[in-house]
């Protein structure tokens, strides 16, 4: 038999509805391609983009895909007129030799400050999106021209016609090496098994992928990678790190198989006679990129917005700004792609709307007779929602029992962008702060009837 | 900001050994900030004591407040209702408060339920560090705005001692060599000859050895 | 001391807990008679404060269900949450309370299972408590 338990649900507080214009304008800024794709994506939806990069003219932007473009039509057939429609189009303000040198505000009332070139100026918009290269770091030193990463690899492979060479050697025999420095990074296993099917059907290449752990959670990639196996390509998993040894012409890499069944008896694994070694490089994240994260106060890992948490593909913590190309994470550039359009069709929601209606009830509140100003909320607030308005706008306010003309002089939350999920409450040293909707005194009530 | 820490709950206990009802009275100001006095904790506290007396079958009856600081007179009187209602007060302020409390409220018996610890600053949140050491003679303008007294292990005025490693101090590894620090800073102000300035031998009379200080200012006094 | 029928005050978030309670009630799974729910809206508003009155009032234990490292929808919610029972095992243990009062439970949404084996588990380990 069983008993129905006492259930304390989040109250049902009828909504105390706040009407807000947004306008439709944003400031599109990076150095990426996928910059363009959001954009041109964005702009066609009727949002005035002004959009900033650091080259002299838009079609730079392009630069790391243009030996994609020449080679893959499917390629050149998206891209290519991206560059001319927002070249073209009217919305779409393109401030060359630009980039932001801070920025503040919130969803619908961002400031943000550019320098072009020498010239400073100030840009008030609603929403930012945001796309940077990912600076690339080879984990080991190139020794001689047989040891490449995937960059240079890729550009070696963008623009071959007729046989496959690198400087004056042709490829026959090749090994790619992941997960050398252990960072998890799906694009290397797809670049890997892409471009070893590819070898393997046009050249007849013999291909070893190494890694510690093979990635194929990427759309198609599960049926992708058992192909690359049933072509004849060899997968490893290796274990402690593999050694590259041998000259130019002929390389050996030693590891030790990961699916040895007895600690005793390593399975060591040699592969000889490779003229070429593909060691996966890592990105670490650009300043720009770095600067602009921490002035938002967005979430991010080790300098990315992503890969982990599945709630920020794209969209980030704070309210009305999101990321493509590699400031999500790197990605394989078609991947990348689909990133930067959920992540401009999310901006979309937050400001195409014209008009927003915000529920007030839904959200936290500080009484600022008890605030101690101990930054603590301010610090917690995952959506970068509070301020200290003594240190912030001086808006007159009156306070509870407090005459006229008194200021704020305590947080503050924003209640436009609070997402009313409490952390604040639950810190605050004063107990200065309630959620509107769902008060302690809620819960204390509950327990004392239920216990 | 002041910084304390909250005693071990063995002390507190003992303390409260022989009262039936007490009062905990929290303070808003830098106990609060960093996180030992305020009305959360306030709160925390009386709950582990509560906790702590009914295990041991000796309840307690606990009224919690915070005053807005401990250290006004005119703050005391918002405890001055409720003090005549209990038998003791455990103040989580920091010292000053609790003497108030004591001087205030002089026939009841005014405990301390922290640990009144230095003057310093939240390093990150959550990790406080020491800065001045209230030595009332200020050398900050002459060593690039690091304090030698409260910083170096040894408050050496004139250089380092020379048993730093890697910026680190020879008697707390964890510490910064606050002559590095100061060396660094000098560097980077492009004042490095303040260091070819003697600090003569410190005035510790303006400090703690000196015994209780007072400042009297006749153009406030009413 | 404890009894047959421990309280047990499960705080459970909105987009973890919940969804795994009401997963255990869909599948008919037998919860014990002393859990009682309150719903947050995430792991992290579940307050120091809360967990002390509900083991003041009389609470046999605490758990708090909030999502798997990584997952939370405001990013950090979680790991406050089980920083908090981590501090509050110590400071009452420091009082003779047993650690395993207050439990930080991470689940997954649609894991009625895991959860009503979570607080199967828990009576048992109250039954043992003398």
């Amino acid at each position: 038999m069983s008993v129905q338990q006492a259930v304390l649900r989040i109250p049902d507080v009828p909504p105390e509805i706040r009407e807000i214009s947004i306008k439709p304008e944003i400031v599109a800024a990076g150095d990426h391609p996928a910059l363009l794709v959001m954009a041109d994506y964005l702009a066609s939806m009727g949002i005035a983009v002004t959009l900033l990069h650091p080259f002299e003219k838009i079609d730079e932007i392009l630069s790391p895909m243009k030996n994609l473009i020449e080679a893959d039509e499917e390629v050149a057939k998206y891209y290519i007129p991206i560059g001319e429609r927002i070249s073209g189009n009217k919305s779409i303000k393109v401030l060359n030799n630009s980039r932001i040198d801070d920025v503040s505000g919130w969803w619908g009332d961002f400031s943000v400050n550019v320098l072009k070139g020498d010239k400073e100026v100030t840009v008030h918009t609603s929403g930012i999106a945001f796309a940077y290269r990912g600076i690339p770091e080879d984990p080991v030193a190139p020794v001689h021209e047989g040891i490449v990463d995937f960059t240079k690899f890729s550009s070696i492979l963008d623009v071959h016609k007729g046989s496959l060479e690198n400087a004056g050697e042709p490829i026959s025999k090749i090994a790619f090496l992941l997960d050398v420095d252990g960072r998890d990074e799906k694009w290397a296993s797809v670049a890997a098994i892409r471009i070893g099917l590819y070898l393997k059907r046009n050249f007849d290449t013999q291909v070893f992928v190494l890694c510690r752990d093979l990635k194929v959670s990427v759309d198609g990639m599960e049926r992708e990678y058992r192909v690359a196996r049933e072509s004849g390509i060899l997968f490893f998993k290796y274990k402690g790190l593999p050694v590259v040894e041998g000259n130019r012409q002929s390389m050996s890499l030693r590891f030790e198989d990961a699916s040895a069944v007895s600690n005793r008896d390593p399975l060591k694994v040699s592969l000889d006679g490779l003229d070429t070694v593909v060691i996966q490089e890592k990105f670490r994240p650009p300043e720009p990129q770095m600067k602009l994260m921490s002035r938002l106060g967005i979430a991010q890992e080790e300098g990315f917005v992503g890969p982990n948490n599945p709630q920020f593909i794209g969209r980030t913590s704070k309210k009305g700004v999101v990321v493509g190309g590699d400031t999500w994470f790197p990605e394989y550039p078609t991947d990348g792609l689909a990133t930067a359009l959920s992540s401009a069709q999310e901006l979309y929601k937050w400001v195409g709307g014209g008009t927003y209606r915000i529920d007030v009830q839904r959200v936290a509140e500080v009484d600022p007779s008890k605030c101690a100003t101990c930054l603590t909320c301010f610090r917690i607030c995952p959506h970068d929602s509070i301020r200290i308005e003594r240190y912030g706008e001086r808006n007159v306010y009156i306070t509870k029992g407090e005459k006229e003309g008194a200021t704020w002089e305590a947080a503050r939350v924003k209640v436009e962008t609070c997402n009313g999920c409490g952390l604040c409450a639950s810190e605050c040293p004063a107990k200065a702060i309630q959620l509107v909707y769902y008060p302690d005194t809620e819960v204390i009530e509950f327990l004392g009837k239920n216990l | 900001m002041i910084i304390a820490e909250q005693k071990p709950i063995e002390e507190i206990l003992e303390m409260l050994a022989l009262h039936k009802k007490i009062l905990l009275a929290g303070c808003g100001a830098c106990v609060t900030v960093c996180q030992a006095g305020g009305e959360k904790e306030v709160g925390v506290l009386a709950s582990q004591i509560r906790m702590a007396r009914k295990e041991a079958g000796n309840p307690i009856e606990i009224i919690e407040t915070t005053l807005t600081r401990q250290c006004e007179p005119e703050f005391m009187e918002e405890a001055r209702d409720v003090m005549n209602e209990v038998e003791a007060v455990l103040s989580i302020a920091c010292g000053i408060g609790v003497q108030l409390m004591a001087q205030t409220f002089y026939d009841k018996p005014a405990y301390p339920g922290l640990n009144t610890k230095f003057l310093g600053l939240p390093e990150e949140h959550g990790v406080f560090t020491e800065r001045c050491a209230a030595c009332g003679d200020c050398v900050l303008h002459l060593t690039g705005g690091i304090c030698p007294v409260a910083r170096c292990s040894k408050s050496l005025l004139n250089g380092p001692c020379g048993g730093s490693q890697n910026g680190k101090c020879e008697i707390d590894p964890d510490l910064d060599c606050a002559w590095q620090l100061i060396y660094d800073r000098l560097k980077a102000l492009g004042k490095l000859d303040n260091l070819e300035k003697i600090i003569p031998p410190k005035k510790w009379s303006t400090s703690r050895d000196g015994g209780p200080r007072k400042i009297v200012r006749e153009d406030l006094r009413i | 001391m404890v009894g047959r029928n421990p309280k047990i005050v499960a705080f459970c978030c909105e987009e973890s807990g919940m969804p795994a309670y009401e997963h255990a009630l869909s599948l008919g799974l037998a919860l014990p008679e002393g859990l009682k729910i309150v719903a947050l809206p995430c792991g992290g508003k579940a307050e120091t404060g809360y967990i002390l009155e509900a083991l003041d009032k009389g609470a046999d234990a605490v758990m708090i269900f909030a999502c798997y490292e990584g997952n939370c929808k405001y990013v950090q919610g979680n790991i406050r949450a089980e920083k908090r029972v981590n501090y509050l095992r110590e400071r009452l243990g420091k009082i003779g309370l047993p650690p395993d009062k207050i439990v930080f439970c991470p689940v997954a949404p649609a894991s009625g299972a895991r959860f009503a084996e979570m607080v199967q588990n828990e009576v048992e380990v109250l039954r043992e408590h003398t």
